[in-house]
């Protein structure tokens, strides 16, 4: 009898065991879905899609499956709101993504308040990961990482004349003030002779093209992303804008979401960045990372969907490092041994402990027209060491 | 009789909600009342006076800045900004009310939309003092009010307050008055009341409380941006005001808690929730154009 009740005690464990172990990760993935920057949150979510079907294809993480909610995230109001119910109703385990920047600084409080860990993709601010918040992680480069290697290219060029254009906000004007202090670090003799800033979303830019052209600068920075780099483009091609100047440089400007709508009109010879190439590296791993996406979604991989992708595998790795989902475990996880070490598709991403920033190599290159592809591809591709991005931190570890 | 009775419910349910409700649908509840006690404000000077003010969004945003910017830098209690907010959110009503009441109509219309376009333009631009579009993060209002029953009280309670101040203004000779200016300025004139000042006094007192509104908002979202004083969110406030019936002094709130519950429940559901959130309203305005309220038929003007 007492030897049956045991058996069945057992048993009863087992089974528990068994269920406890198939419940799923809860994931909350917040883009931009709507409106005109969908295209950034569509392709976003496309990239975790994919992560998601390659880890529960393996069994899922610690033999659980994840389970993933995508929401619109909207304007900073409704994101705290949509964060609030995922944490809320789904009970989900981690958020991630946030395309915005506005979003992100809103939600990171929130999310942190409630102890759920944020895993932000591609919201760049800087200030995000300097507020040093314990359960708030970026896996993508920041701007400012950006401007510094745009810094570390420009001071190797001869030119002297830098103008800058860049969108009316927060992002536009930290990144030309990250660029020319770091630049006028390196090479001391620059001189800025002319700053543009359109409004962000402006579809008119020939006084601005204007403006500059009259400054006569040998090199200019530029800020612009998305749809406004698209039409400052279209517009500055016919002024004859980048055959005036000796060197133009953009980062982010590698984003499909830019080259693609260019096409066949992108000036050649513009140093630009993407977070993620899809030519980049020429490894097997990214091959055939690029040829499952196109299979699946008829597209490449942008640089935003690969860091989706790879910002869902860095939180398994940190996840299966813990053994659990608990925040503290996986905030460990994350900070533990100088900080988590992934050995990505694109490269190492290092976290670094202190304000959850990760660094990586940072991939730029010339635009260049081929017969292969109808937009422009990065050839050559110029590769910025992670050392050379790692800016200091006033967040203690 | 049966109104009492359907009062005495109403009001049992409101202040149970925090039993009765799980934690999400309790922090939804919160956002429509603040978007009741908004748009009621709103509605005090559009529907005593006629005038259609297109930039309330100022003063809540000037509420909820004056409620962040006290605890973040001068690290002010959560509960003792909201004399600050008031006052603020008041003071600025005044001086653009000093201006924009003068004008009547469209040109009111448009020089409300215009200076709080104005005042956004500042807060969004002045990094320095206000953070631009950068907002102020990271505002806790304290273990008490942090607590999402705790804030529904509050909100709850503001609301109550500013429901009660304008009923009672609106059953007040003030109120008479100023329905007399909105239906025949020249009489009202000749009669001896000055229209500037009672439609300055509204206005002013209007934007004190939707100033009210703004210091609540920053409590449930932990942050104040720029879009607080962007003309969408005065918007919010007159979408609410019509689909709830602008003409009954409840119809605002009604209006609010239909929207704000509304777009809650389809963005959750689909992101092409701007198009089926704009296909309701639009029907919801077209089949009922006396607001939700008209349906109680007459009685509801209460």
């Amino acid at each position: 009898m007492k030897r049956g009740m045991r058996f069945l005690a057992l048993l009863v464990l087992m089974l528990a065991g068994a269920a406890l172990a198939a419940e799923p990760i809860k994931i909350g993935a917040m883009y931009i879905l709507s409106g005109n920057f969908a295209n950034y949150g569509t392709s976003s979510k496309q990239g975790v899609q994919l992560a998601v079907e390659k880890i529960n294809a393996k069994g899922g993480i610690l033999g659980r499956p994840i389970e993933v909610t995508f929401v619109d995230h909207g304007k900073p109001d409704q994101a705290v709101r949509e964060a609030k119910r995922l944490i809320l109703e789904n009970k989900v385990d981690f958020l991630f993504g946030i395309d915005s920047s506005s979003v992100s600084l809103a939600v990171a409080p929130v999310a942190n308040e409630y102890k759920v860990p944020l895993i932000v993709t591609h919201a760049a601010t800087p200030r995000l990961t300097e507020m040093c918040l314990p359960y708030v992680f970026r896996t993508s480069n920041n701007a400012r990482m950006d401007s510094w290697a745009a810094a570390a290219f420009a001071a190797k060029q001869p030119y002297k004349r830098w103008a800058n254009i860049g969108p009316d906000y927060e992002f536009g004007r930290v990144s030309w003030e990250d660029f020319i202090t770091r630049l006028k670090e390196l090479k001391p003799d620059v001189e800025v002779v002319s700053e543009q800033w359109p409004k962000f979303g402006s579809s008119d830019y020939s006084s601005y093209i204007t403006a500059l052209m009259r400054a006569k600068p040998e090199a200019v920075f530029s800020s612009l992303w998305g749809g406004d780099f698209v039409s400052f483009g279209k517009q500055a091609i016919p002024f004859g804008f980048f055959k005036t100047i000796k060197f133009y440089v953009n980062p982010t400007g590698g984003a499909l979401q830019a080259l693609e709508p260019l096409g066949k009109n992108t000036p050649e010879g513009m140093l630009v960045s993407a977070r993620y190439w899809f030519l980049y590296p020429e490894t097997e791993a990214n091959k055939a990372f690029v040829k499952k996406f196109h299979d699946k979604f008829g597209d490449y991989p942008s640089y935003n969907a690969g860091e989706a992708y790879e910002g869902m595998m860095m939180l398994a790795a940190a996840i299966e490092k813990a053994g659990s989902t608990d925040p503290d475990a996986v905030k460990a996880a994350f900070e533990a041994d100088g900080g988590l070490k992934y050995q990505a598709i694109e490269g190492l991403k290092w976290m670094r402990p202190a304000d959850h920033q990760v660094f990586e190599d940072l991939v730029w290159g010339y635009t260049k027209h081929t017969d292969k592809y109808p937009f422009a591809i990065l050839d050559p591709i110029v590769v910025v060491p992670a050392k050379d991005t790692i800016y200091p931190t006033k967040c203690a570890k | 009789m049966k109104t009492h009775g359907a009062l005495y419910l109403v009001a049992t349910l409101l202040l149970a909600a925090p039993w009765l409700l799980p934690d999400y649908a309790l922090e939804v509840a919160v956002q429509a009342l603040i978007l009741a006690l908004f748009a009621t404000a709103f509605n005090l000077v559009f529907a005593e006076t006629g005038l259609l003010s297109f930039g309330h969004a100022a003063f809540f945003g000037a509420g909820a800045y004056a409620s962040a910017l006290l605890m973040q830098r001068a690290s002010w209690p959560y509960l003792t900004t909201l004399p600050a907010a008031v006052l603020t959110a008041g003071l600025l009503a005044l001086i653009i009310g000093f201006f924009s009441v003068r004008t009547s109509r469209i040109y009111f219309t448009m020089l409300t939309l215009a200076f709080a376009q104005l005042v956004w333009a500042v807060v969004h631009k002045w990094y320095a003092f206000t953070g631009g579009d950068n907002g102020i993060t990271g505002l806790h209002p304290g273990a008490l009010w942090g607590d999402v029953r705790a804030l529904y009280y509050l909100a709850l309670a503001l609301f109550a307050l500013g429901f009660a101040l304008v009923r009672m203004l609106h059953h007040s000779p003030f109120g008479y008055a100023l329905r007399a200016i909105r239906d025949n300025p020249a009489r009202a004139e000749a009669v001896g009341l000055s229209p500037f000042g009672y439609l300055l006094a509204a206005f002013s007192f209007s934007g004190a409380l939707a100033g009210a509104a703004g210091f609540l908002q920053v409590a449930w979202q932990r942050s104040a941006f720029p879009d607080f004083l962007y003309w969408t969110k005065s918007a919010e406030a007159i979408i609410a005001a019509i689909l709830g019936g602008a003409q009954a002094l409840f119809g605002p709130a009604l209006g609010s808690l239909v929207f704000v519950e509304l777009g809650a429940f389809v963005q959750a559901r689909t992101e092409y929730w701007p198009l089926v959130l704009g296909l309701v309203l639009l029907a919801l305005v077209l089949f009922l154009p006396r607001g939700l309220a008209g349906l109680g038929g007459r009685r509801a003007r209460g």
